[in-house]
């Protein structure tokens, strides 16, 4: 038995001795606010200084519209991966099988059009890939309750395997024009696909700015058991997570099939690492040590800036890899830094 | 050489929050001096400020039998000082002679072999300077409580001799806490025969008795201040609780109101899962049903099996019309609302703001034609802050940046605005200042005041006596005993407990 103290505590009479000091602390709650605020645009800073740099180091290649918009056009596939894994990493869980989900899918869309079905079935059916996987995961993560990083990592060999066998291994070329020239059309000088990328990342952020739905996933994401203790259906959502992740990634795999006219079933890897760096440079972005749209978004194209630019400034293609995967890292760390500070 | 350790101008601040103040202490050799306070009063971080586990911050100088202590936040040995705390960190599946040698690393290199018959001989002979009558050989889990501690202590002692002749100043952080109070006595004797031959002993007490009874000056700390070091002699537990708490004593607890309704707004009947066993109770509109026990008796996992979603294996669990299943979703349904025991754990997530943390539950209230109102939200909060008094009322701030108090009140604003018919409320108060606690106890009983049924598991004897309207102490899973009206009293409860769950727990 624990017996706190032997004797009645008594009333407060006049304020505590406490209060003082809680008020003083409350004098500089709006610096420390503003602080937070102001490390949050750590990252968008390194984005701009970046594009300054590139753009004075070289302003005839690297600072030319064409350039900007190419740049931007190629990160159409990764915006929506990484829309997806910044979904389900709000939430608390890690999905790893997203870029094999997206090549499976785009993979589907060609045999299944070679296999004579019209664009519409097609779609569908890709769709129905990435709905199934995120089931597959969800069941798995959710409710038989194994680690997430271990499922999603089988998830991932498990479907590179499957498009390896639907497709022998070649590189699939039957792309239904349509959908070639509807991945090729422009508007306002930018292709289809971004605008795609784009809407459905204001969509995303809307849900997780304004909507009830949003903040449960945040909490989640935070204290799952607190959010589960206060009523909220955890189960539901983080399978609901894994599922839009799981349609993201096959509308990424048909827009995917779509712009570049085949698709080789092997090219997953390069797809792997991106969409993860960018949503943890994202969640030490805008909003410190949260998951968010807008960070995302910026982490994106900060690596899509920096592997440009040094790839324009004379280094070859290897140094996409090396700089991918020491942004992760540095992401991680700084997030980690920031966070410690903000206390 | 007249005093062990002398404390000057130590002042610690932790993110902007002052946690210890211009603190200034003489514990003088041959003494065995006291430090109490209230949770989050500072003491522990006084330890951990001597014990070098965070630095003080500059200005503060401190003296240890005429050395200088660096207070830089590292570790310091060869002073002649040992800190032993509250869990001891001795290794139960070791014998009494490896537990004690470990704290030198057997007076030998790292891979030079243990003299293990020297080893025993040196260990025996400690244990025979405090009278402890146990084979060195012996395995320390199979000890009893004080005779752990006391091997903790000669393990200190070995250790500071090793580097340190003379006397030593040992810390003790509460070591009687986990005693039962047979075994504390003879733990508080030993303590005091510690400080012959000059040594000192800094004692962090709990029990104002103890405190009182085996040292010589005793100083108050409170809100991180040193407010008063008294001489046990002259003084008295009302004074030293007076200084604790920094006002009169007078009425702490809210006034009791009795239950009028006869309606049973809550009932289990038969429940069993995991410890529980044939748990049946009712509880009343506007009625306050405390549940205690000893620790481990059942009572801290029943709330978790009425709505905190473990599954109870046979039984019902009914509020007026609607069965419970034990998730919290159908708790919600039914009006019930727990609020959980392990704040940090399962109540709130300190990273996230106070306005996100409050409306954690009913954010959708704040949504009107598909927008999250997040101005309405941080007004509302605000309201509500001020409302239950936390300070300071700003929505935007990081939990974490509130103490343990502040934040449990803002809990407990949160539970009560969903204006609960069944309020399951796990330890309430632990770990919560006592202007906060008072608070929070006031909110409780307004709350059962106006109709609600409160369930209070508590290991708080005495907030659980003096707030409830009725008590049921668990003993080893079941409802062992009801005390109500006039037989409730804090010692009955403790006498009750000790019938229901302590005779097989002292022997195991």
């Amino acid at each position: 038995m624990k017996r706190v103290i032997g004797l009645k505590p008594a009333e407060v009479t006049g304020p505590a001795t406490q209060d003082s000091a809680a008020v003083g602390a409350a004098d500089h709650w709006l610096p420390a606010l503003l602080k937070s605020r102001a490390a949050g645009m750590g990252v968008p800073l390194v984005l701009c200084l970046m594009f300054v740099i590139f753009a004075a180091l070289s302003p005839h290649v690297f600072f030319t519209a064409t350039n900007i918009q190419v740049l931007i056009a190629g990160q159409s596939t990764v915006l929506l991966l990484a829309l997806a894994a910044t979904i389900v990493l709000r939430t608390g869980d890690f999905d790893l099988s997203l870029s094999a989900t997206m090549i499976l899918s785009a993979c589907a869309v060609g045999v299944l059009t070679k296999d004579g079905w019209p664009l519409p079935v097609v779609c569908l059916a890709a769709l129905g890939i990435g709905l199934a996987a995120g089931l597959v995961n969800a069941f798995f993560v959710v409710f038989v309750k194994i680690d997430g990083l271990i499922v999603t990592l089988g998830m991932l060999t498990i479907l590179t395997g499957i498009a390896g066998g639907l497709t022998a291994n070649n590189l699939v070329t039957t792309i239904p024009e349509s959908l070639q020239h509807f991945a090729a059309r422009d508007w306002l000088a930018l292709p289809l696909p971004v605008w795609i990328g784009w809407i459905l990342a204001a969509v995303v952020w809307y849900v997780f700015e304004f909507t009830p739905a949003g903040r449960w996933m945040l909490f989640i994401g935070g204290n799952r058991s607190a959010s589960g203790l206060a009523g909220i259906r955890v189960a539901r959502i983080r399978c609901l997570a894994f599922v839009a992740s799981g349609l993201l990634c096959a509308l990424a795999g048909i827009l995917l099939a779509g712009t570049l006219g085949s698709v080789d079933p092997t090219s997953g890897g390069g797809y792997l690492l991106p969409p993860f760096t960018a949503a943890f440079l994202g969640a030490s972005a805008i909003q410190l040590g949260r998951f968010n749209v807008i960070g995302t978004l910026t982490g994106l194209y900060l690596l899509a800036v920096g592997i440009a630019g040094l790839q324009l400034i004379g280094l070859s293609n290897w140094i996409a890899d090396v700089f991918n995967g020491g942004c992760l890292i540095l992401a991680i760390t700084a997030a980690r830094i920031l966070r410690r500070r903000g206390r | 050489m007249s005093n062990a350790l002398v404390i000057s101008n130590l002042a610690k601040t932790f993110d902007g929050t002052r946690v210890l103040d211009d603190i200034n202490l003489e514990v003088r050799a041959g003494e065995v001096h006291g430090v109490v306070g209230e949770n989050g009063s500072g003491k522990s971080t006084l330890v951990k400020i001597l014990n070098g586990v965070h630095p003080a911050d500059p200005g503060a100088s401190a003296q240890l039998w005429g050395q200088n202590l660096p207070l830089s936040g590292r570790p310091t040995h060869g002073l002649g000082m040992a800190t032993i705390h509250q869990d001891l960190a001795l290794v139960d599946s070791m014998s009494v002679a490896e537990n004690i040698g470990i704290s030198v690393q057997f007076g030998t290199r790292s891979l030079s072999p243990i003299r293990w018959r020297q080893e025993r001989k040196i260990a025996g002979a400690l244990l025979r300077e405090f009278d402890l009558d146990v084979p060195v050989d012996t395995l320390v889990g199979e000890l009893s409580p004080a005779e752990r501690s006391i091997i903790a202590i000669v393990r200190a002692l070995r250790e500071i001799r090793r580097h340190h002749g003379g006397p030593n100043l040992l810390i003790l952080d509460e070591p009687t806490a986990a005693l039962p109070r047979s075994e504390s006595s003879r733990l508080l004797s030993i303590i005091r025969g510690l400080t012959q031959a000059g040594s000192a002993v800094l004692f962090i007490g709990h029990r104002m008795g103890e405190v009182l009874d085996v040292c010589g000056r005793i100083s108050v700390l409170r809100n991180g201040t040193l407010v008063a070091t008294l001489n046990a002699a002259d003084t008295s537990e009302q004074e030293v609780v007076h200084h604790m708490l920094g006002f009169d004593l007078g009425e702490f607890y809210p006034p009791k109101a009795p239950v009028t309704s006869e309606e049973t707004r809550f009932e289990v009947t038969s429940l069993s899962g995991g410890p529980l066993e044939d748990v049946s109770f009712g509880v009343r509109e506007g009625e306050i049903l405390g549940i205690t026990g000893l620790a481990g008796m059942g009572q801290d996992v029943l709330p978790y099996y009425l709505a905190g979603g473990l599954r109870r294996t046979s039984g019902t669990v009914r509020a007026m019309e609607a069965t419970l299943d034990g998730t919290p979703q159908s708790a919600y349904r039914a009006g019930v609302v727990l609020v959980p025991g392990n704040r940090q754990r399962d109540a709130v997530w300190t990273e996230a703001s106070a306005a996100e943390n409050m409306t954690l539950a009913f954010v959708g209230q704040f949504s009107s034609a598909g927008l999250l109102g997040h101005r309405r939200e941080r007004d509302f909060t605000r309201a509500q802050m001020e409302r239950v008094r936390v300070r300071p009322a700003a929505p935007r701030r990081m939990l974490a940046q509130f103490s343990g108090g502040n934040q449990q009140k803002l809990v407990l604003a949160r539970t009560l605005h969903l204006k609960p018919r069944v309020l399951i409320l796990h330890e309430p108060t632990q770990g919560v200042d006592a202007g906060a606690k008072k608070e929070i106890l006031g909110l409780i009983r307004q709350a059962a005041d106006a109709g609600t049924a409160v369930l209070l598991h508590s290991s708080d004897a005495e907030e659980v006596a003096e707030v409830s309207n009725r008590v049921l102490i668990m003993g080893y899973g079941r409802i062992c005993a009801e005390v109500s009206d006039r037989q409730l009293s804090q010692d009955a409860l403790l006498v009750e407990s000790q019938r229901a769950g302590g005779s097989r727990k002292v022997t195991q």
